[in-house]
């Protein structure tokens, strides 16, 4: 045995120095036992070696890659299941332009749109020496697309076994796209994202969960280790995925920038000769080494430096507080320039696309708000994993949890996520502006790719989510909650769950109090709507006294709720129905009338859909309403008196 | 002649008294425009506590869950807002009528004679005011294409440097055409109060007016937009104040003062155009 494996070793060795070789035909055999070693030792993940060198002027990638994975489950594996997202920017037929589509893309847009691709030239399972490089066959489970190729099957001569090891190398091609949606190349900046071919995730049960590339953000892959080279034209600048071993210059043209992180689902990176490199160290609680906070700016955009590295030093210590210390060595932010706008907002494992113009007002926070959602994405998503694609609400909704949390946190004195003279607008408004308006409502456990359009997925899945966790948090209470989210995130962290996982372990540690909450409003198409019917008040005879009565009333959705009855002279009678019927009738006699009645005082429970309803006084007194048509006609004033004379 | 003194000349009683006459409509159209506004939250609110509580859900929560929940109260709100506008348009005729009117007479400002000068001339003043759409419109224009030549230009040539170029020269072009097509509406009305000729006579020869003395029309202009930014800087201070019913009190008289120096600033201005045209224009004929 220990023969074979030597063997083995040999073998990994001399293809990869030769694969080294072809592509940047300067390897040294130190670096290539580095190689093999990277590749060889840790725990027992998947490991991807990649080598590729990048061509912008053409457009093209040239790369090897070599990944060693093991079949963990108990049964035989037949075939292999691969990833081959690049394949998604090669055809107007595929499914994510098609999906895309449904975004009012025009024809016209598509045709001026350089395609890119990935092509397999050779795939080989090279410790067994068997090429499959022509034995595969494309697969469309989600949408029996027939023109999708994404999603690839290769079929092995024989089956891997449990417990057994494969290495895998395949030599690979791409052609890079215009940027139209998180990857590809605009002018110089290059972002790329799915681009290697990518092993699927095997379930327990020896089935792959192999999906195609969609529209909607999704993600799910193994959690992995990567070791990246890159070699390019030396005037690059380059930000991945991970901590830079080395940015050696090869020649006076190419430079080569090595790359390796382990125990995460993707590699990402991005290149343009004008980024601006800022780097700061924080130390976070719990961890024994510094993490790099690396900002990749555009040139011109080096007056967001601060506003950057701000809110990415209140976000990580946020975590640390509430959730856990980030776990990396390195966070990289990449401000994308203009025509690499469409690569924004978008987040990949340590590495995270935000958005920037300096046209817009200092008074919109939308770059703070794509950083904080880029990192809370970094727990939920990069640590936290779940398929994303069959389950989106598990790491977008909590994600935007944490950014409405964090946003709040972050602007405490200056507040919001839109802040002028004429109007203020948190985040969490904007986020129950996509619910509210729901049509049709949908579970939020729902298929990412499955749906209507974005504001379709957007209400469901990120608004509604979010909203039901910072209304549970808000009657349980925000140390009793996030103490949840801590375990919850503790137990699962550096593997996958899934709602099942979720709830089980919600209904568990809060010992069923709050079981409807995920059934209703996750599992359903529920939305919620409390409402106060009527109030009455009449005088009893001569006897100075009054009889009330108060109708409250459930439209939709159950949520124990607290209720409250105010007198005429400012005594509150104040109750808490918790009993899961639709209507609730409170009759008592009082010296004084009822003033008004309310559900939800507190404004605990966001997840209402209707605040209007959710208060009635018994005699209309508007004064407030007065207020608010002088400061409405006072804008509106303003604005035609510009034109008077 | 030296436009520091043209202007300096404007500095008058008489002034203040024909901006004040302008300011008494707008306060007048103030209350039709909160009392509009006001009925249109009262009927959708109905018996809701929703706008009382609008420190706890904030003022975009309220307005949204009023209008998701009422959605005819939006389009009403838009209709006032439309119907409005077209109301503030023609009062604006109307005053204007009146003000040129004095000006021109050099009258007593008196609000009488105003009222009787603007009710003689509004239908003069009408026509040019609807021959000047045409400028309007035609202001729009190069700025219409400028945008599209840029973003045409950003999506070829990926270059971001063009950005923040563009939104300079866009400015500035923006800038002088608004001065240019307002100053014609302004030289439109005055010809056609001095020279009694039809509208088209006197749009034409406020073009040509215009375009004679672009360089003295500028610096009118620029006097007018650096006194008005100053005055926004300092109504803008002040309005962070207001917060509680009181400081909304104390930003609307404010904002009243603020109206009120704004239309003194301008009839300084239309006072500077007919000090420009009194020598040229009477020469020229």
């Amino acid at each position: 045995m220990r023969v074979i494996k030597y063997i083995s070793i040999l073998f990994i060795f001399a293809t990869l120095h030769i694969a080294g070789k072809i592509l940047i035909k300067e390897d040294s055999e130190s670096r290539d036992l580095k190689e093999y070693q990277e590749l060889s030792g840790g725990e027992n993940r998947t490991k991807y070696q990649i080598n590729v060198r990048i061509f912008p002027d053409k457009r093209e990638l040239e790369g090897v890659e070599i990944i060693r994975w093991t079949n963990r489950t108990d049964t035989d594996v037949n075939s292999l299941r691969l990833n081959l997202f690049y394949n998604a920017f090669g055809d107007p037929k595929s499914t994510f332009f098609k999906e895309t589509s449904i975004f009012k893309v025009s024809g016209k847009k598509l045709e001026k749109y350089n395609f890119g691709n990935i092509e397999i030239k050779k795939i080989e399972i090279i410790n067994r020496n068997e090429n499959i490089t022509g034995v595969l066959t494309y697969l469309s489970p989600d949408d029996k697309n027939e023109d999708d190729m994404t999603n690839v099957d290769f079929t092995l001569k024989k089956p891997v076994q449990p417990g057994q090891t494969i290495w895998i190398k395949a030599e690979f091609k791409l052609k890079i796209p215009d940027i139209f949606y998180k990857t590809g190349q605009s002018g110089k900046y290059i972002f790329l994202a799915h681009w290697y071919p990518r092993i699927c995730v095997l379930g327990s049960n020896g089935e792959w969960a192999g999906h195609q590339l969609h529209r909607m953000p999704a993600f799910f892959s193994e959690f992995s280790d990567f070791h990246v080279r890159i070699t390019i034209p030396d005037n690059y600048k380059v930000g991945a995925t991970g901590a830079r071993l080395s940015g050696e210059r090869l020649n006076d043209k190419l430079r080569v920038f090595e790359y390796t992180q382990d125990n995460v689902q993707d590699f990402a990176w991005a290149a343009y000769p004008n980024f601006i490199e800022v780097r700061e160290k924080i130390r976070l609680k719990g961890n024994d080494f510094d993490t790099d906070i690396i900002l990749l700016l555009s040139h011109r955009n080096k007056s967001a430096k601060e506003r950057y590295l701000n809110v990415v030093k209140f976000s990580l210590k946020y975590f640390e507080e509430h959730l856990a210390s980030y776990p990396y060595r390195t966070l990289t932010v990449v401000d994308p320039p203009l025509q690499g706008f469409n690569s924004a907002g978008h987040v990949y494992p340590t590495i995270l696309t935000a958005a920037y113009l300096k046209i817009l007002p200092a008074s919109l926070k939308y770059s703070e708000l794509a950083v904080i959602h880029g990192i809370s994405h970094q727990f939920w998503y990069g640590v936290a994993g779940s398929d994303g694609f069959e389950e989106p609400w598990l790491d977008e909704g909590i994600a935007v949890f944490y950014e409405m949390e964090i946003m709040d946190k972050y602007f405490e004195k200056s507040d919001l996520l839109f802040n002028s003279l004429y109007l203020k607008i948190f985040d969490w408004e904007i986020k129950r502006r996509a619910y509210i308006n729901l049509s049709p409502l949908e579970r939020s456990k729902y298929l990412s790719w499955n749906i209507i359009n974005n504001k379709f997925f957007v209400g469901n899945m990120y608004s509604k989510v979010s909203l039901l966790l910072r209304s549970l948090k808000n009657i349980i209470g925000e140390d009793k909650f996030m103490g949840f989210l801590r375990y919850y995130f503790d137990k699962i962290k550096f593997g996958h769950h899934d709602t099942g996982i979720f709830k089980s372990e919600f209904d568990n540690y809060f010992n069923g109090d709050y079981n409807w909450a995920f059934d209703q409003f996750v599992g359903t198409d529920r939305n919620l709507d409390t409402a106060v019917y009527s109030v009455r008040s009449n005088l009893i005879g001569k006897s100075g006294k009054y009889k009330n009565e108060v109708v409250f009333v459930r439209n939709s959705g159950y949520w124990p709720v607290e209720l409250s009855v105010i007198l005429k002279g400012g005594k509150e009678i104040k109750l808490f129905w918790k009993k899961n019927e639709k209507w609730k009738k409170i009759v008592f006699t009082d010296v004084s009338p009822v003033d008004y009645a309310i559900v939800d005082p507190g404004f605990k429970i966001l997840l209402d859909i209707n605040l209007v309803n959710n208060s009635k006084v018994l005699k209309k007194e508007n004064g407030v309403l007065r207020r608010l048509a002088v400061k409405f006609g006072f804008y509106f004033q303003n604005v035609l008196a510009s034109f008077i004379l | 002649m030296n436009i520091l003194r043209i202007i300096g000349r404007g500095f008058t009683l008489r002034s203040i008294k024909l901006a004040a006459y302008a300011w008494f409509y707008n306060m007048l159209l103030s209350f039709i425009i909160y009392f509009g506004f006001y009925m249109v939250f009262s009927i959708s609110a109905g018996r809701s506590m929703i706008a009382e509580k609008i420190e706890m859900y904030g003022l975009f929560t309220t307005m949204l869950d009023i209008f998701n929940n009422f959605p005819g109260s939006f389009t009403l709100l838009v209709s006032i807002c439309f119907y409005f506008a077209i109301l503030y348009l023609m009062t604006s005729v109307f005053i204007s009528a009146g003000i040129f009117s004095v000006m021109l007479e050099e009258e007593k400002a008196t609000f009488f004679t105003l009222l009787s000068a603007s009710i003689d001339n509004f239908f003069k003043f009408l026509k040019v005011f609807l021959i000047n759409v045409v400028n309007f419109a035609l202001a729009l224009i190069p700025m219409a294409f400028l945008v599209f030549v840029f973003w045409m230009t950003l999506e070829r040539t990926l270059d971001e440097s063009l950005f923040g170029i563009f939104l300079v020269i866009l400015f500035v072009i923006a800038m002088i055409l608004l001065v240019f097509s307002v100053a014609i509406y302004d030289y439109s009305r005055i010809i056609r109060l001095k020279d009694g000729r039809n509208f088209f006579f006197s749009f034409r020869e406020g073009v040509r007016f215009v375009f004679r003395n672009k360089k003295n029309i500028l610096f009118l202009f620029l006097f007018y937009f650096i006194s008005t930014g100053v005055l926004y800087i300092i109504f803008k201070l002040f309005m962070s104040v207001a917060e509680d019913f009181l400081g909304m009190i104390f930003v609307f008289i404010l904002y009243q003062g603020f109206v009120l120096i704004r239309y003194f600033l301008k009839i300084i201005i239309i006072n500077g155009e007919f000090e420009l045209i009194r020598i040229p224009y009477s020469e020229s004929q």
